[in-house]
């Protein structure tokens, strides 16, 4: 097999899979892997993923998207008009990147042990809140707080109302 | 006979000129060339018979062979083995879909004997976090 055969014959498998991802349903599910998105979805579950529109994306949804020959699956933390931010709910020291034209999904139910949950039901309503309420408490809060500290520390001395740091 | 797509099973897309075609019930995946990617969308948009896709190569394509009708039932029957077309119900062709704009477009296109390649079966797809 010559090496634009196999370039050929490695995107049209690619194309394939998006097309599973296009058609899952309840009857044709996609795993997860990994334990990136404890606890709502393990290692073994069985994820639904429909096709979405980019202007019915919404922060907190669970979104797969294009990476090489990947379909990493994370939530939306913040959405511009170029792309999507996104983490992993256990991961919540790294943030990651997807491009509008790169976006294949949303998760919408997951099947585990035989029981499924949608992301009608409360559980899932749940974790999307804690999720993003944690991405508030350790990404965006720190920075506010260290510079509001910082500046209301420039005008106490300034009033002389505290020494500058020793060694400064 | 007529024939029309099977597209309750099979989920199928176009990209750089050449269709894929995803069996959704055996995971089947299978590669169109240029020619067999333009009478896919003949069977998507009406059912059709060989002699009437066999015309439409004619009227369309450059290059066509003087009866392409041959090929085209070999064509035919490739996909008719792999579950990826039925034969269509009689009156079936006033309930065809209007065709989508991102058919490809097929004037002007070379004749190339149409093909269909099966490339096998798929796995369950993963996603991952990670």
């Amino acid at each position: 097999m010559t090496r634009s055969e196999h370039d050929s014959r490695r995107r049209t498998r690619l194309i394939a899979r998006e097309l599973q991802l296009a058609i899952s349903s309840p009857h044709r599910t996609l795993y997860f892997h990994g334990e990136s998105m404890r606890p709502l979805l393990i290692e073994g579950d069985e994820v639904v993923v429909e096709p979405v529109e980019w202007d019915r994306i919404r922060l907190g949804d669970i979104i797969t998207y294009r990476y090489l020959d990947r379909f990493p699956t994370r939530r939306v933390i913040r959405k511009s008009d170029s792309g999507l931010e996104l983490w992993c709910d256990n991961w919540p020291d790294r943030l990651f990147t997807a491009t509008r034209a790169d976006v294949l999904g949303r998760a919408i139910a997951r099947r585990r042990e035989g029981v499924w949950l949608t992301a009608r039901d409360g559980e899932w309503a749940r974790a999307r809140r804690t999720a993003l309420r944690r991405y508030l408490q350790l990404v965006v809060f720190p920075p506010l707080y260290l510079r509001a500290r910082g500046m209301a520390g420039s005008v106490l001395r300034r009033l002389g109302l505290r020494r500058r740091p020793a060694g400064r | 006979m007529r024939y029309h797509a099977n597209d309750a099973r099979v989920a199928w897309r176009v990209v750089e000129g050449e269709g894929v075609l995803l069996h959704a019930e055996t995971s089947g995946y299978y590669g169109l060339n240029q020619t067999g990617t333009l009478l896919w969308q003949q069977l998507v948009a009406r059912p059709s018979s060989v002699e009437e896709l066999g015309a439409w190569v004619g009227e369309h394509l450059t290059g066509a062979p003087e009866d392409p009708a041959v090929e085209v039932a070999a064509f035919i029957a490739q996909l008719l083995q792999y579950d990826l077309i039925d034969a269509a119900v009689p009156g079936a062709e006033q309930l065809a879909p209007a065709q989508p704009a991102s058919f490809l477009q097929a004037d002007g296109a070379e004749y190339e004997p149409p093909l269909v390649s099966p490339f096998g079966e798929l796995e369950k797809l993963i996603l991952s976090g990670e």
